[in-house]
């Protein structure tokens, strides 16, 4: 690894929202699918 | 080779030729983060790796379709028993609790990224040995696969992370650890839905497509996980967040030092703070496994099997919820106050359980309920935060490790008491809808005790510190 050659630059910040998107779309969807069936419980 | 500190595959391939360079690149050496590094990156890199091993909370969706492999529309003789595959999922956790506890200290030396590989491998292999397994119909396999194979991945997904969050973020560990282990509290919510999707789409006239989905899941996960593997970095020796300042006040309960995880197990305060992680899974699981039928039979002719599978789903998010905001408030409170909380609540609102029932106040069960089981999932949240304040932050991820083979005695224990308990009720002539109260009074019971387990915990004897050790 050529670590020491590297320039030390921020992390770019597409990088955090992708990031982020990549556990919380999958975590969304989960939440909404659960929510939908726990609309049941106050028909 | 890293790039601003992504992974740049394009060098990886050009001028290493691959196979050298991957230990390389897996080494904790590798993992260290440049200067100006954005934490923020780490705890999705976390989520990706608990998001997909909290599927095995949802297991369960499998059970019926594997009990009709063969008949298809109904189970044929020689279809696999409900009760047989019941040990699938007791197995996984059994092997979480082994591999946390055996492999805690090779996680410590591995580092995050190689830790967080062989999860994937682990996870993934283990429904790909199922997958086979299913096809050839051998339920050894199956065991093998999910239960030992993908068990050894919960364990080390699970650890491998912690440490990594608590070091990027020490002005708040309580709220990166809840960060992380919510994931595994919310990875039932994709993995549930996921699972009948795939089986749907992969269901004909001659299979159910559970071997496919299997299969399909293993590739799935593998790739999800690996975001975290190629994303994860350690912060350098001494790093601290910009504008933060450690405080000065003295807290007894926080150590500056650090304990080996050799020690650690020698402490009373090792012993007090299993009790206390055990009695709080301990209850947690046992009325966890009860609450939807314990929702129709308490409230007959009200709440049907749709709205307790509703109801069920409802306390699945204030698990996932609970994790991150008790953990974040124990930043603030301190985790000892934030234990009593759970234990004093909870004892309490256990007790209040079978009131509502009697009340038939739904609004007033469902509420009781959710405030529990937000605190039975903020249990399992805090506790890495908890080792950190009494042992410190060296060896935090095997002394964790040591410590969640109270998740698995917890499980066997929490459910095995409450259907005991009212198995014996009901064989006294006790109605159903009553037998759950002594359960709810039994549960506040072993909360008391966690109570005081939890008052026993002080700050570890000067005589277990590692002085050779740092972070």
């Amino acid at each position: 690894m050529e670590n020491t050659q590297e320039t030390q630059k921020q992390v770019p910040s597409w990088l955090i929202v992708v990031a982020w998107l990549w556990a919380g779309l999958p975590l969304a969807w989960g939440v909404w699918q659960t929510l939908q069936k726990a609309a049941e419980l106050f028909k | 080779m890293i790039k601003n500190n992504v992974f740049d595959w394009q060098s990886f391939v050009l001028t290493t030729g691959g196979f050298v360079s991957i230990s390389t690149f897996l080494n904790r050496e590798s993992t260290v983060a440049k200067p100006h590094f954005n934490r923020w990156l780490v705890p999705p890199a976390a989520l990706s790796i608990h998001l997909a091993i909290g599927q095995a909370y949802g297991f369960s969706v499998f059970n019926l379709p594997m009990t009709k492999l063969i008949g298809i529309t109904e189970s044929a003789p020689d279809d696999w028993k409900l009760s047989t595959l019941g040990w699938i999922f007791s197995l996984a956790i059994v092997f979480l609790g082994l591999s946390a506890a055996f492999g805690g200290t090779w996680v410590e030396r591995a580092g995050p990224r190689k830790a967080m590989l062989a999860s994937a491998v682990f996870f993934s292999v283990g429904f790909l040995v199922s997958s086979f397994g299913i096809s050839i119909h051998s339920l050894p396999l199956v065991y093998l696969g999910y239960g030992v194979i993908g068990g050894i991945g919960l364990g080390l997904g699970y650890m491998a992370p912690v440490k990594t969050l608590i070091t990027w973020f020490p002005d708040r560990p309580g709220m990166a650890t809840g960060l992380a282990i919510m994931g595994f509290g919310g990875g039932a919510m994709i993995g549930s839905p996921l699972a009948i999707t795939l089986m749907n789409h992969f269901k004909t006239a001659t299979s159910l497509g559970v071997a496919e989905t299997f299969a399909t899941m293993g590739v799935l996960y593998f790739f999800f996980m690996m975001w975290g593997v190629l994303t994860i970095r350690v912060p350098a020796k001494g790093w601290i967040p910009d504008g933060y300042v450690p405080s000065q006040k003295v807290d007894k309960m926080i150590t500056k030092n650090n304990v080996s995880a050799q020690n650690a197990i020698k402490t009373p305060q090792f012993y007090f703070l299993w009790f206390v992680l055990f009695l709080n899974v301990t209850a947690g699981i046992g009325v966890l496994g009860q609450a939807s039928a314990m929702s129709q039979e308490m409230f007959k002719n009200r709440i049907t099997p749709a709205a307790a599978a509703g109801f069920v789903g409802l306390l699945s998010i204030f698990n996932m919820a609970g994790r991150f905001f008790w953990s974040s408030a124990s930043d603030y409170i301190g985790r000892r106050p934030t234990y009593m909380i759970y234990f004093a609540l909870g004892a309490v609102l256990y007790y209040l359980v079978p009131l509502t029932g009697q009340a038939q106040n739904i609004f007033l069960f469902v509420a009781v309920y959710a405030v529990i089981l937000s605190m039975y999932g903020a249990g399992f949240a805090t506790i890495p935060a908890y080792l950190s304040d009494i042992f410190g932050k060296a060896q935090v991820s095997a002394i964790h490790g040591r410590l969640l083979t109270a998740w698995s005695a917890a499980g066997i224990a929490g459910p095995a008491l409450v259907n005991y308990i009212r198995e014996y009720q009901i064989s006294q002539g006790v109605p159903p809808a009553d037998s759950y109260s002594f359960t709810m009074y039994l549960m506040a019971g072993l909360l008391v005790i966690g109570f005081i387990c939890n008052f026993m915990v002080k700050p570890v004897a000067p005589k277990y510190y590692s002085p050779e050790l740092s972070v």
